[in-house]
Parts: C-alpha cells; sequence; structure tokens
C-alpha cells in the first residue's frame, strides 16, 4: 500500500515536471519561429541574358517592384554579353551554392546551359524561365512573350506595306538562342503565306549594335533589291536602324524591329525603324519572381507557361495616350 | 460489493470533475473578454488607420498644392520676365538660365496660336527639326484658359529625348509678336512622382492620383497597372465623395485638391493592418488559454494529490475493512484538515470495532465456558442410581469387597470430577478417572467386555480437559458393546507424536452407521453421563482452537475408534493461563 502510494506520488512530480518543461519548451519554440521568420526571407537568383538593355533594365525594374511586394531577396546578374553562355552557367552554379530557393533564368544559348539547370533540379531549387527558354522538360515554370506569336505580328507589320514585292532581309541574333529562333520562324511562316513576299538573305550577327550594323551594311549592298528588313531585339534593332540611316536608305527600307529605347523612339519618329513589336519586359520580370515565390510557397505550379502581351507600335500610333506609357516607361529617378 | 464497484465506474471521479470545470470556466472567461477586448480593440484600431490614412492623403494633396503653386508662381515670375524682354534671344538665354537652375523644370516655351515655337529653352538640349504632334501644345485649351494644365504626357521635342512631363501654360503679353502667345513650362513629372510615392499608409498602402475624369494621372504601381497585373477599381473611386470610405476589406481615403482637378485617393488595408494585429492579440489570448489550461491541469494534479487520492485511499482502505475486520491494521494520513481528520477518525472507529469485537468475543467464549462447567459438575442421576443400585445389592449378597470397590472407585470418580473446580488436570488423573469409571462400569456390565490401557508413561505430567474419557468411553459401552452378543473389548490409549497428545478409544462393537458419524460431532447426544462427545469435542477447541479435537472412525460391525488430539501443556502453562 505504502509502497504503490510513492510509486504515484513520484508518477504524479514526473508528470508536472514534464508538463512545465512542454510549457516552457512551447513559449522558447514560439520565440524562435518568429525569429527565424524574420531572417529566412527567400532568396531567388535572377540570372538574366544581359543587363544593360532598356529591356533588361525594365525586367529588373519588375522583378524588384515583386521582390519589395512579397518581401523576398533578389539577386539581379547577367552575362556580360548575349553571347556568355559560360558566365550564365557560373552564375547558376553561384545560386545554388547560395542555397537560392528558385532561380529565374533567361537562356543565351537553349542547350550549353542543361548540366548546370540540372545541377540546380538536383539541388531541389525551383527553376523559373524568362524570355528564353532551354531544350528540357525540367522545369517549373515559363514566362516569356510568345516569340511565334511576336513574330507573326512583326509579319502582319511587314504585310501592311503596299509595295508590290517584298524582298525581305533577316537579321537575327544568335542561332542558339531560342527565343530568336522562334520569332524567326513565325515571322517567316507569316509572311510568306503573301506572295509579294520572298527572303532574300538571313543573316546571324552578334547580340550587339556594332555587328547587327555591319552585318546589315553588307546584306544591303550584297542585295540592293532589299525593301524589307526585320529583326528581333533591342540591339540588333538599333544596328539595323543605323545601317538604314548610313546607308541613306530611310525611305527605300521599311525596317521591323522588336523592344524599344529612347533611340529607337527617336529613329521610330524620324523613319529609320517603321514598326517594333514592344514586349512586356516589366511583367516578365514581375512574374517571374511572382511565380518562383508561389513555387516555394506552395512547391506547386498549375500552368507550365505563361505568356505576355506584345503591341505593335507604328510611327503613328506612337504617341496614343496609352502608347505613350508602353513605349516610355515613367523612371523614378 | 458488486453494485457498489458498479457505481463507481459510472460516476466522475472527484478531480477529474474538477479540471473540467475550472477548464472549462477558464476558457469561458477567456473567449467573452477576447471578444469584448478585440472588439474594442479593432474598433480604435479602425479608427486609428482611418486617421492616419486621412492624414496621409490631406499631406500629400497639401504638398502637392504647395508644388503647383508654387510651379503657377514661377510661370507668372518668367512671364513677367518676357514682358520685360526686347529680343528673342533675351528670352533664349533667360529660359536656358531658368531650366539649368531649376532641374524640374525640362523646357520653357513660347507658343504662337498655331502652336509654332517663337523661342525656347531647355538646359542646351537640341530641338527637333521636324516635330510631329507636339504634345506639349493644346491651342484650344491654351486659348481658353488664363491658366491651364495638360496631364501628365510624354514630351517629344527633343533630339533623344522623351522624358514625362505636366505642361502648364498660360497667355503672356510681348512687344516682340503681335497675335496671341503662350507661354508653356513642361515640369518633370517624375519629380510630382516622388512626393506621392513617399506617401505610404500602412507596409501596403499608398496614394494615387486621378483626374476628374477618373483617368489615373499618376500611380505608385503605375507600371503594374499598365502591364495589366494590378487593377484600381476607378469607376467605384471616381464616384465617391471626399472624405473615407470603406469597401471590401480597403479603406479608401479621397480628397479633391484646390483646383478642383486633381484628387489624391489613399488606399489603405485594413486586413494587413488591423487583422495582422488583432490576429497577434488572438495569438497572444490563445497562448494565455493555453498556459490557464496547463496551470488548470497542474493545480487539479495537485488537488488530486492532496484530496481526491486520500479519499480513494479511505474508500479502499474501508473495503479492505469491510472484507476483513478482525486483521486489518489501518495507519492514519497526513494531508489538509479535512482529510487528516476524516483518517485518524477511521482509525479510531477501526480500533474501536476491533475492540467491541473482541470483547464480544471473550464474553461468547466465557458464557461458553460456564454452561460447559455447568454441565461438568452434573452427574447423570441415572448413573449414580444404577451405580447405588449395584452396590446395595453388593451389600445385600455379603459381596463386600466388591461393593468397598465400586464405592472406592465412585467416590475416586467424583474427586476428579470435582479437581477443585479446575478445567485441566493430569493427563495421569484423568487416566484414573477413566479408570474408576470403566470399574464401576464393569461390575454392571459382568463379562459383557474388558478394557484395556496402553499408556505411553512419558506423557503423564502433561495436562488435558477433565472428563474427557468418560464420556467417549460411555458411547463405546452405550452405542457398541452394549448392543453386542459376544464379549466386547475396549482399548484406551494416550501416547504422543511429534507434537500433540494423542489420545485413542477404541471398541469393537458393532460401529456407528456412517450418516450418524457426521451427526456425532455436529448435534447433541446426551450422554448417561450429562456429557456428550460433542461436548468434549467443543471444549477442547475453545481452549485450545480448531486444530484439536476429536475424529471418529468407525467400521459398521468392525468397531469404532474415537482419536483426540490436545496440545503438550505443562503444569506450569497450564497455571499460567487462567483457565
Amino acid at each position: 500500500m505504502n509502497e504503490t502510494m510513492r510509486v504515484k506520488k513520484m508518477q504524479n512530480k514526473k508528470i508536472s515536471i514534464v508538463l512545465s518543461v512542454i510549457l516552457l519548451l512551447s513559449a522558447v519554440l514560439s520565440g524562435c519561429e518568429q525569429v527565424t521568420q524574420v531572417q529566412q526571407k527567400p532568396y531567388i537568383a535572377v540570372v538574366a541574358k544581359a543587363t544593360e538593355s532598356r529591356f533588361w533594365k525594365s525586367v529588373a525594374s519588375g522583378v524588384s517592384t515583386a521582390a519589395t511586394e512579397y518581401g523576398v531577396k533578389v539577386t539581379f546578374e547577367g552575362a556580360r554579353n548575349e553571347e556568355d553562355y559560360a558566365t550564365q552557367n557560373d552564375l547558376i552554379m553561384k545560386a545554388v551554392e547560395n542555397r537560392a530557393q528558385a532561380i529565374v533564368f533567361s537562356a543565351i544559348d537553349a542547350n550549353k546551359s542543361l548540366e548546370a539547370i540540372q545541377e540546380a533540379r538536383k539541388a531541389g531549387i525551383h527553376v523559373v524561365i524568362i524570355d528564353s527558354g532551354i531544350n528540357t522538360e525540367d522545369i517549373d515554370l515559363e514566362i516569356s512573350t510568345d516569340n511565334y506569336a511576336a513574330g507573326e505580328m512583326a509579319a502582319d507589320a511587314v504585310l501592311a506595306n503596299k509595295a508590290q514585292e517584298l524582298k525581305i532581309g533577316i537579321v537575327n541574333f544568335d542561332i542558339n538562342s531560342a527565343n530568336g529562333r522562334q520569332r524567326e520562324e513565325g515571322f517567316k511562316n507569316k509572311v510568306l503565306q503573301d506572295k509579294r513576299a520572298e527572303i532574300v538573305d538571313i543573316i546571324n550577327v552578334e547580340s550587339n549594335i556594332s555587328s547587327g550594323n555591319k552585318g546589315t551594311k553588307r546584306m544591303i549592298e550584297e542585295h540592293p533589291e532589299i525593301n524589307v528588313i526585320a529583326t528581333f531585339n533591342e540591339w540588333t534593332s538599333l544596328g539595323v536602324g543605323y545601317a538604314v540611316e548610313e546607308k541613306e536608305m530611310l525611305e527605300d527600307i521599311q525596317v521591323v524591329g522588336f523592344d524599344s529605347n529612347v533611340i529607337l523612339a527617336d529613329m521610330l519618329e524620324r523613319g529609320s525603324v517603321d514598326a517594333l513589336i514592344l514586349q512586356n519586359p516589366f511583367s516578365i520580370g514581375y512574374l517571374g519572381i511572382e511565380n518562383a515565390y508561389k513555387l516555394i510557397k506552395n512547391n506547386k505550379q498549375s500552368e507550365t507557361v505563361i505568356f505576355t502581351d506584345t503591341t505593335l507600335i507604328t510611327r503613328e500610333n506612337m504617341f496614343d495616350e496609352n502608347n505613350q506609357k508602353i513605349l516610355f516607361p515613367i523612371e523614378n529617378e | 460489493m458488486g453494485k457498489i464497484k458498479r457505481k463507481q465506474k459510472e460516476s466522475i471521479s472527484l478531480s477529474l470533475l474538477l479540471i473540467v470545470l475550472i477548464s472549462l470556466q477558464a476558457v469561458i472567461l477567456l473567449g467573452i473578454c477576447t471578444v469584448f477586448f478585440v472588439s474594442i480593440y479593432s474598433d480604435s484600431l479602425y479608427e486609428a488607420v482611418t486617421m492616419n490614412s486621412e492624414q496621409a492623403v490631406s499631406q500629400a494633396a497639401t504638398t502637392i498644392e504647395n508644388y503647383s503653386d508654387g510651379i503657377k508662381e514661377n510661370l507668372q515670375l518668367v512671364s513677367n520676365k518676357v514682358e520685360e524682354c526686347q529680343n528673342w534671344e533675351e528670352t533664349r538665354d533667360f529660359f536656358e538660365m531658368m531650366t539649368s537652375m531649376r532641374s524640374e523644370v525640362v523646357a520653357i516655351m513660347l507658343y504662337d496660336r498655331e502652336g509654332n515655337i517663337l523661342s525656347y529653352g531647355s538646359k542646351g538640349e537640341v530641338l527637333k527639326e521636324n516635330i510631329r504632334s507636339n504634345l506639349s501644345f493644346d491651342g484650344g485649351l491654351f486659348a481658353q484658359n488664363d491658366y491651364c494644365v495638360i496631364a501628365p504626357h510624354v514630351q517629344n521635342l527633343f533630339v533623344n529625348r522623351y522624358p514625362w512631363v505636366v505642361t502648364v501654360a498660360q497667355k503672356v503679353k510681348t512687344d516682340l509678336y503681335e497675335g496671341e502667345v503662350y507661354l508653356a513650362m513642361d515640369i518633370k513629372f517624375s519629380s510630382i512622382a516622388a512626393y506621392v510615392d513617399n506617401v505610404g499608409i500602412g507596409q501596403q498602402g499608398y496614394c494615387y492620383v486621378i483626374d476628374s475624369n477618373g483617368d489615373i494621372i499618376y500611380h505608385p504601381q503605375q507600371q503594374l497597372i499598365y502591364a495589366g497585373l494590378k487593377e484600381e477599381d476607378l469607376g467605384m473611386v471616381g464616384s465617391l465623395e471626399d472624405g473615407v470610405h470603406k469597401s471590401g476589406g480597403i479603406i479608401y481615403s479621397i480628397q479633391t485638391l484646390n483646383d478642383g482637378n486633381w484628387r489624391v485617393i489613399g488606399v489603405s488595408y485594413t486586413s494587413e493592418l488591423i487583422q495582422s494585429k488583432i490576429n497577434d492579440v488572438y495569438r497572444l489570448i490563445g497562448m494565455n488559454a493555453v498556459i490557464c489550461l496547463i496551470a488548470a491541469a497542474l493545480i487539479m494534479m495537485l488537488i488530486a494529490r492532496m484530496v481526491s487520492k486520500p479519499v480513494k485511499d479511505l474508500v479502499g482502505a474501508m473495503k479492505e475493512f469491510e472484507q476483513d475486520a478482525e486483521n486489518y491494521r489501518y495507519k492514519s494520513v497526513d494531508g489538509i484538515y479535512e482529510i487528516h481528520t476524516l483518517s485518524s477518525s477511521f482509525e479510531h472507529m477501526v480500533i474501536i470495532i476491533q475492540e467491541l469485537m473482541e470483547k464480544v468475543k471473550q464474553e461468547e467464549i466465557t458464557l461458553r465456558k460456564t454452561e460447559l462447567k455447568a454441565l461438568q459438575a452434573q452427574i447423570n442421576p441415572h448413573f449414580l442410581y444404577n451405580t447405588l443400585d449395584s452396590i446395595q445389592w453388593m451389600c445385600e449378597q455379603g459381596e463386600m469387597d466388591k461393593a468397598v470397590k465400586m464405592v472406592s472407585a465412585l467416590a475416586k470418580l467424583f474427586r476428579i470430577s470435582i479437581s477443585k473446580g479446575r478445567e485441566l488436570i493430569s493427563i495421569e488423573d484423568e487416566l484414573n478417572h477413566a479408570r474408576n469409571y470403566l470399574i464401576i462400569q464393569s461390575f454392571r456390565y459382568k463379562d459383557q467386555f474388558t478394557y484395556r490401557f496402553e499408556v505411553d508413561e512419558s506423557i503423564l505430567q502433561y495436562r488435558c480437559n477433565k472428563i474427557t474419557l468418560q464420556p467417549i468411553i460411555e458411547n463405546a459401552i452405550y452405542h457398541g458393546i452394549d448392543r453386542m452378543v459376544d464379549e466386547g473389548e475396549i482399548v484406551i490409549s494416550a501416547g504422543q507424536d511429534e507434537e500433540d497428545i494423542i489420545f485413542r478409544v477404541s471398541d469393537n462393537g458393532v460401529g456407528i452407521p456412517e450418516e450418524k458419524v457426521e451427526n456425532i460431532l455436529k448435534h447433541d447426544i446426551d450422554g448417561k453421563s450429562g456429557i456428550g462427545i460433542k461436548n468434549v469435542n467443543d471444549r477442547i477447541k475453545i481452549y485450545f482452537g480448531d486444530k484439536y479435537g476429536l475424529h471418529v472412525d468407525s467400521e459398521q460391525d468392525e468397531g469404532t475408534t474415537i482419536t483426540i488430539r490436545l496440545p503438550k501443556i505443562t503444569e506450569n502453562e497450564g497455571k499460567d493461563k487462567v483457565w
């Protein structure tokens, strides 16, 4: 009797000790939880094609807006030039080392970054592709312009030309870049439906102004009959614009380009360039971060592709109230 | 017992009941407090948020008003200066100087009625040769108003420059041109925007500006809106009057600027500002509730240990007492006053009850002994009569020797029977008593039986109850030998085993029927001498316990053996105890 009573008393004591320990622990843990919540901002690494062009600056603006809104830590880095896939791969590996929870990536070369991305996937990192894709299904999401449709839109601008014959030259950038090829394809397929259209020459240049400029001039010299030039990004558009100005063929050649900046707007106003396909880089950047954040939070993604808007801007409509806002983003200096 | 146990299973234990009641009370109390507190808290929070939002908007509006007043003054200043200018070069120099000095002024222009540029200045920028659709000129608007503002737009007057500007314009008098002249100043829009951007309401709240048509002039998240990633319900906001409005978790604070054109809208999210704080409160209260419940549980455990456990123990103790009252031992337990009192009362009660039981038992034994002694004292009158009759007959026949023997035997029989009133006598005396009885009986039952003693001499000094053997021998004679045709034999043996004294009385008579053997020790079958076999057995058991007493073995037509077992008691032991 006494023995059992003593045992029971000891049990009671044990229970009360255990309970008070649990109480203390829960208090401490709830405190810790709040601290860790503050410390652990999700980290998303953005690996861009470049950082200097107007297009990529707008992407960066969208990225930072979304980063502020969702409270994530973001790094925005790009290659030295738009052929430098090696630097991109280094940046991806750096993001893996720094334990990024998501990588938002725009591939310079659709094939050369496969291994790096695979590495990142193995480390359990979410991969969101923006602007330009890579040749693998093993990504979470792709956010970009519908490049094929954008190419078709450029073709529509060309077909609005009333000329009897459309002798078309194409100045595209790196042949390995997925978005450039898709745009070119969409353009060719659409424009060739018209019997007036004939593609005289296709050249691939480096994605910078001088290479585009030189290539275009050579093409014009080799094929003087060309009266339409289509080109598919900001730098090549500038290169083509300058080439047409240097050759003084503003009236003779219709130029359809991509993206915009202040100089391209000026060229459009003066006639060196006749139409621009404007993507929505701000949206691409913003959605890239927004969706990467959702992936980190929910670990699920219903869509696999999100297309952002494109707008065709011509000399006639460039100062329309809505187009002003698209062509000349307000910068908060 | 069964019934009591079932009842206990159905009923709730005291400690559990207390835990449930106190916990329930704590939870209900906390709940009521929470509801009251949260409603008061959220009301005051809502008030604070509303006021905060109103103040922010009013501040933004005042800033913009001051800013636009400043611009208006500047414009007037420039206008006055233009009137003084003697030629176009002077105005150009003045405009260039003004624009370089004031960073927010992008350009100062002089237009004629058709929008042709008469003079301009813009930090040294180069005017385009070919200006298509000047967005900073609105002939109709300029003509109708003394002072007017063109909503934010892109300025497209200078080479490679497309800044967002707000144009303010007024008519100006000058001797340099005959027709109407408009002075227009393009103000960098981002400088106004910065004021709006800097107005934050809470973490996610913000301000934006719309014009009288409800179109957005400036929005901090303009790019999101243009990109179609965010929408502002402009129709609804446009229809609201100045003041504070609440709509679906959002508080809109609206103020129209003095010039009556632009409106500043403050947007703040109640969910963010109020709900998160209320959630904090809920979390805090929730934690308190958990702590209270745990505290209640601990208190209950304490109470259980101090009250209900001792009570339970007491209940158990009472049950145990109920089952075995005689040998139960209880020690009172310490604890709170009530329990201690209860427990020591019970201890007291146990002792008293046990004393009472012992007393009753002793009294019963004493009563029995008295009864038995009374019986011992009696000598069956038949036996006495028959014996005296035999003696008389012997005397008449002149058999004096026999008569003397008979009388002597009778006298010894009586002396031992009386033996100073003691119950225990020596075995020797008891055997003599049996012998004298047999002497008397063998005269009466002449030639009907013989008898024999087998005695272990070493036990003669031990004690035994008096008149133990005689009733058994009597039984052997009357029920065994008397009915026999042949001569019977009775053997009386007195021996010992390791622990006890054993008497054995055997006859070779007719035996006792089996059904009677069992009854013989249970019912009084009066012997002729007055003391029955049962009496002997009872006495031995009362004196020495259940271990001792009689055992009957009998076989029909073979004889009966009655064994008597007694403890070895020496004379001293017999004296020590008060029998």
